[in-house]
């Protein structure tokens, strides 16, 4: 299967969080909409459209937009 | 680790009161954050939550709990030494719930009262304190725990919060056995905590402490104790609970009553506790509960 590209996933993401774009530096606290619920948000979207399972110990050490797209298959 | 066993004394029947109130979540989100309602639902996963009706304090709902509990196990006001009560929302300062507790069911003045002000992992607190009494003393306890927090909510936790009562049998039993383990770090106390009336949580800081500190204590808890049975977590996040069991490999064995419940503080122990009662379920039981300390307790009890 062909890896998603970083422009899908950055746009998938922006879609998840409600901003209009997204780097890969962006991190959760640093955007306004970013907060919590909306990181827990991202985990469960990512987890739904993905077909995978973000293991708790990892969820906690995710902060940047590049650190959910790592873990795509 | 501070792992600790009590052998002389086990859980004899539960009974929960939830508050009289039921309460769409959907419609609690869309009155907190209305441009992001149904993420707020959907990442917390509590679809209703339960909110003390006119009149009902943490005390009148363990009280509550408590007389159907002694109707239901026909255990005599006599046959009861002490009552254990743990709340952080007492009815009033002093004195405490379990003093008033001993006169609203009629128990002998001979009884000893505690009172534990904990928040989330304070059922498994009380618990210490109640299967020791009832171990060293040969006389029944009541453990009644129970939070009236809903007024203490504020937006990051008014999607969260329900009132409940609680009220746990435990009893002398010669074969009986709890083992128990404890984890406190008041270095973070400010991630969840009451002040200026309000219920205050840094969400990133609470999963932070479950997903790394929680998840380790329960796995090396489990590693000394045996096998599990039944998983009845507090229930924090309904998410969350559930990706702490994945991690812990109790994934088909988790206890969730926080999707219909909300989180009750720590009497949502004891809920799970009474759902796993009903079931039937033999075997060895985890209970855990994590929050407001920080801290952490766990206890094993075999069914």
């Amino acid at each position: 299967m062909k890896k998603t590209s970083p422009e899908e996933f950055l746009a998938f993401a922006a879609g998840v969080l409600g901003v209009a774009s997204l780097t890969m530096d962006d991190a959760c606290g640093e955007l306004a909409l970013w907060d919590s619920v909306m990181h827990l948000k991202l985990v469960m979207e990512t987890e739904a459209a993905y077909g995978i399972s973000i293991p708790i110990e990892r969820i906690a050490g995710l902060k940047t937009a590049r650190d959910f797209y790592s873990l795509l298959p | 680790m501070n792992h600790l066993s009590v052998s002389g004394a086990s859980i004899a029947a539960v009974r929960t009161r939830l508050g009289g109130m039921e309460v769409d979540n959907l419609e609690t989100a869309r009155l907190v954050a209305p441009d992001r309602a149904e993420a707020l639902v959907k990442t917390s996963g509590i679809l209703k939550r339960r909110v003390a009706a006119k009149g009902e304090t943490s005390l009148s709902l363990c009280v509550a709990a408590a007389r159907e509990l002694m109707a239901s196990v026909a255990v005599a006001p006599g046959e009861i030494g002490a009552v254990v009560s743990v709340s952080f929302t007492p009815q009033m300062a002093m004195p405490g719930n379990a003093h008033l507790a001993q006169a609203a069911l009629g128990l002998a003045p001979d009884v000893a009262a505690f009172d534990l002000a904990h928040a989330c992992a304070g059922f498994i607190h009380g618990l210490y304190l109640a299967a020791r009494f009832a171990a060293d003393s040969g006389k029944c306890v009541l453990l009644l725990d129970g939070d009236a927090q809903t007024p203490l909510a504020d937006a990051s936790t008014a999607m969260l919060l329900s009132d409940a009562g609680s009220a746990t049998l435990v009893r002398p039993d010669p074969r009986g056995k709890i083992d128990f383990a404890f984890l406190a770090d008041g270095s973070r106390a400010d991630a969840l905590k009451v002040e200026g009336g309000k219920l205050r949580m840094d969400g990133f800081g609470v999963f932070k402490f479950v997903a790394d500190d929680v998840r380790r204590f329960l796995e090396e808890f489990v590693s000394r104790t045996g096998d599990v049975a039944a998983f009845v977590p507090h229930q924090a996040n309904v998410y969350m609970v559930k990706s702490l069991a994945k991690s812990l490999g109790l994934e088909g064995r988790v206890v969730i009553t926080g999707d219909m419940a909300g989180n009750c503080a720590s009497a949502s122990v004891a809920l799970g506790l009474e759902k796993t009662f009903a079931s039937n379920l033999h075997g060895g039981v985890l209970l855990a509960g994590f929050g407001g300390g920080l801290a952490a307790a766990a206890a094993r009890i075999e069914l």
